[in-house]
Parts: structure tokens; sequence; C-alpha cells
């Protein structure tokens, strides 16, 4: 007959990996989730599109920096002044990050809105400048929301610093984001960010999606990656609620095991996030998953007419809610 | 598993050396061991130690604790039963329950949108064909299971390989 006082330690020992599992379901905070209604209404498809229209025309006409064997070359000059343009005709602080370390240089170009409680406490959103062949979802895409998100919060005053970055020579292994945050932003106190690398490209027929084993996806090329690391988990955490709350875009959340630093990540490091995730900051890489989606990656054919507004605007419209969220904070 | 158990029924009756007596064996072993479900992936590549008993005539449980890497730091808890061909070729049959722990790929859908972090229970069956007894030597090569466990929904699979098996009974 089994011991009455011992029931209780045979129940927990039981319940024991349940109990590992159940942990309480995070919540927006629905003081800070207030006002992100209005930002989401605020995106515009129409200029969204006439900033990628401009970038792509301004990428095309660019002296090449390099000439590739495909007939793609890598461009960035032009695209560098459209946006230190942009930015300064919103009236934001801009300024550049520029290294030239006698092989080649990289220049950041960076506009700032500081913060009225905490500034030290920095929020960014960034994207890569420089682009391969036609330039439109890689990252004449990302470039684009980063301009609109600026303009949508240039005359909002938020706790913390806000940055909207574009970074330069991605394409050539990252060179402008390691260089920015090693030397520039090494000692600030980045709480949270995301980053863009095309973002534009959507395609609903079935088995549209690829992948690779272990990670599973959808069949279909309808959503937005939002790949995190566990530093990261926290802003992964939101992006799904920012999403559940206003519905903006398909989302697949990836949340890469410890601080990404595997040999089974390499994937999920192939953009500007991966400097700052090496250094332990956190940030959100948000990606239509390229070339495991679009066939026109690093193509000629990565052109206006491949691109979906409708997904672009989605993929903004959240992403613009999470930076204010974040910055509210 | 049945026809397996048949054909090692069938050899066990073959005149055989006489039955040892129970025996303890500990044992390196290297390997690869994924669970791969729709909202998360854990494993890697690695190895461990553990401790088999052999009963008298063809019974054995084991018990191994593994470290594998490639996706992150994982740890593996194996736990298992069943049975074996006496003599210089030793192929083994066990059910298994393996408990993988650690860091792991989550993934965020609809069915499943807040990752796990606890550890990762499954049950399955572990071949071992190509397995060599001498004296108080062991060695396995390519050792394979599989393992389920319920996603809710969905159900994940676990794969297991081992490539190697060095054991030494005392």
């Amino acid at each position: 007959m089994m011991n009455l006082r011992m029931k209780p330690a045979y129940f927990l020992l039981l319940a024991a990996p349940l109990l590992v599992q159940c942990s309480p379901t995070p919540t927006l905070d629905e003081g800070r989730a207030a006002i992100l209604g209005d930002i989401v209404a605020e995106v515009d498809r129409d200029l969204l599109q006439q900033n990628l229209d401009e970038l792509v025309a301004v990428h095309e006409v660019d002296t090449p920096l390099i000439v590739l064997g495909s007939g793609c070359s890598l461009t960035h000059d032009n695209a560098r002044e459209w946006l230190r343009a942009k930015f300064q005709a919103f009236g934001l602080t801009t300024y550049s990050h520029f290294v030239d370390d006698g092989a080649f240089s990289t220049e950041n170009i960076i506009a700032e809105k500081k913060g009225t409680e905490r500034p030290d406490e920095i929020v960014f959103v960034g994207a890569h400048y420089d682009a391969l062949c036609a330039a439109a979802d890689d990252n004449s895409t990302g470039v684009a929301a980063v301009v609109e998100i600026a303009r949508v919060l240039k005359d909002r005053n938020f706790p913390r610093t806000v940055r909207f970055i574009g970074f330069d020579l991605e394409e050539m292994q990252l060179v402008g984001s390691t260089r920015y945050v090693t030397t520039k932003a090494a000692n600030d106190n980045i709480v949270a960010a995301i980053v863009f690398d095309s973002i534009g490209f959507r395609n609903d027929a079935p088995h549209s999606q690829n992948s690779l084993p272990g990670f599973p996806a959808p069949s279909q090329g309808n959503f937005i990656a939002v790949i995190g690391n566990a530093p990261s988990a926290h802003l992964s955490d939101d992006a799904w609620l920012v999403q559940e709350r206003f519905h903006t875009v398909k989302v697949v959340g990836i949340d890469s095991a410890g601080t990404s630093e595997s040999l089974a990540a390499g994937n999920l490091m192939r953009s500007d996030h991966a400097p700052f995730w090496i250094r332990g900051k956190p940030a959100l890489f948000i990606t239509d998953t390229a070339n495991f989606r679009n066939p026109n990656y690093h193509q000629p054919t990565d052109t206006l007419s491949t691109i979906d507004p409708v997904f672009l605007k989605g993929v903004t419209q959240l992403s613009a809610a999470l930076i204010a969220y974040w910055a509210g904070g | 598993m049945t026809i397996l158990a048949t054909v090692l029924a069938t050899t066990i009756t073959v005149p055989q050396p006489a039955t040892p007596p129970m025996r303890i064996a500990a044992y390196l072993r290297a390997g690869l061991s994924v669970h791969s479900a729709p909202s998360q992936t854990i494993g890697g590549l690695g190895g461990g130690a553990g401790i088999r008993v052999s009963f008298p005539k063809f019974w054995l449980a084991q018990a191994d604790l593994n470290y594998y890497g490639l996706i992150g730091h994982v740890g593996e808890v194996r736990l298992g039963g069943g049975i074996q061909r006496p003599g210089l070729w030793n192929p083994a049959a066990l059910g298994m329950v393996s408990i993988l722990f650690g860091q792991r790929l989550s993934f965020r859908t609809a069915d499943h949108p807040w990752p796990s972090s606890g550890p990762v229970v499954s049950a399955g069956i572990s071949l071992a064909p190509l397995r060599f007894s001498h004296k108080n030597y062991t060695a396995s090569v390519l050792e394979l299971g599989l393992g389920i466990k319920p996603d809710l929904p969905g159900v994940g699979m676990t794969y297991s390989i081992g490539l190697l098996e060095i054991g030494h009974s005392f």
C-alpha cells in the first residue's frame, strides 16, 4: 500500500517536465502600445513605393565599385547620397561614420532622434544601402522601409534615442556594420534593433519556399521571417505580440540557439545584424529569406516589378510599431 | 522490430556458446542525434559515455550521457532496454528513451507562437546491426535510432546515428 505522505512527491516528479515548459505568456505593455495603432496607420504605401523607385533608379546610373562577371555590379555612392538627403530633409540630426583602412573606405549614414529621458539607451533600425545587380529587393526595399519609418517617427518624441542607419558594403561581408559596431557603437547601450535585408518579395504559390534540413518552413513564401537569437528572444516575443495585435503581415519567427556562434546558425548570420549578435547586442533580422524564396536574388532580374508593395508595407508597419514600442520603453 | 526479433530468435536457437552471466560494461560513443519538429530543432554532433548491463540469455539495459555541438550546447540522456545476440557478432535491438536538453533552434508560427525551453523526451528504437564482442571488449558502428514525440499540433522525430562505440566489460 502506497505511503500517503509520499504522494505529493510522486506528483511533483511526474509534473516536473510540464512545470519546466510552462512559463507566463508575454504581453504588450499597454501604456507603450497605445500609440502603435496611429503609427501603423501612418505608414504610406505610395511613399514607400516612391522611395523604392528612386533608389533603384540611382543605383542604375551609379558608377560601379566592382563589376561582376554575371553582368551585375556593386554600387553604393548614389544610394548613400540619396539616403543622406532624405534624412536631412526630415530635419533629423544626420552624420556619417567614415572609415578608411587604406584598402577601401566605408561610410555608414546615421540619422538620430535623441531620447528625452534616457538618451543613452538606443534603439535603431538599419539596412545596407549598397547593392548588387538591379537592387530592388536586395536591398532597396530595406532602405525604403528605413526612410519611411524615419518619416513616420521624426515628429514624435521618445524616452530612448532612435537611430536610422544605412550600412555600407554589406555585400562585401558586412564591412560597414562590422566597423560600426566595433568602433563607433562599441560602447553604445543598444537595447533593441531591427536590420532589414530583402523584405519585398512574396510568393503565394505552393512550394515556393525553400529551406534547409532542420529548418521547417511553410510551403508558401508569403511570410516575413523575423530572426533572433537568445539575447534577442524578448524582441522576438514583442514582434509576435505586435503582429498578433495589428496583423499587418504573416510572420514566421526563428530563434537561433544561444548567441548564434554555432555552425548551424550560418544562414541566420547573413546580414548586418550579425556583428551586433557577435558582440552580444540584441537585434532582430527581418528578411523575406532572399535566395530561399526569390529566384531573382543577386540577379539582373531583381527589378521593381518583382516587389509586392502590399507585403512591403506590412513589413514596414510591423517594424515601425516595434521601433516605437521599444523607443517608448 | 518484430522481424528483427524473429531473426535474432532464430539465430539464438542455433547452438551457441554457454550463456554468459550478468555483465556490466562501460562504453564511450560518438554520434549524431537530432530532434526535428515543427516548433524546434535540437541536437547535434558529439558523444558521451554510458553503462550497459547484460543479463543472462539475451537481455540488456543501458544508460548514457552525451554532449552535442553544431546547433548549440546540448545534452542528452538515453535510457534503453532490449535484446542482443551473444557471441562475436553481437547485434542488438533496443527500445530507447531520449531526453535532449539545452540550446535549440525555435520556430514561431500560429501553431507554436511561444518557444519551449524544456527537455525534449522522445521514445523509439535503436538498432546496432554491426556490433561485435570479443572477450571483454565491444565495438559497434553505424547504430541507427528513430524516436517520436508529439509536438501538438504535429509530431517531432528524433534521428540518431551512432558512428562508433567502444566498450569494456568488468
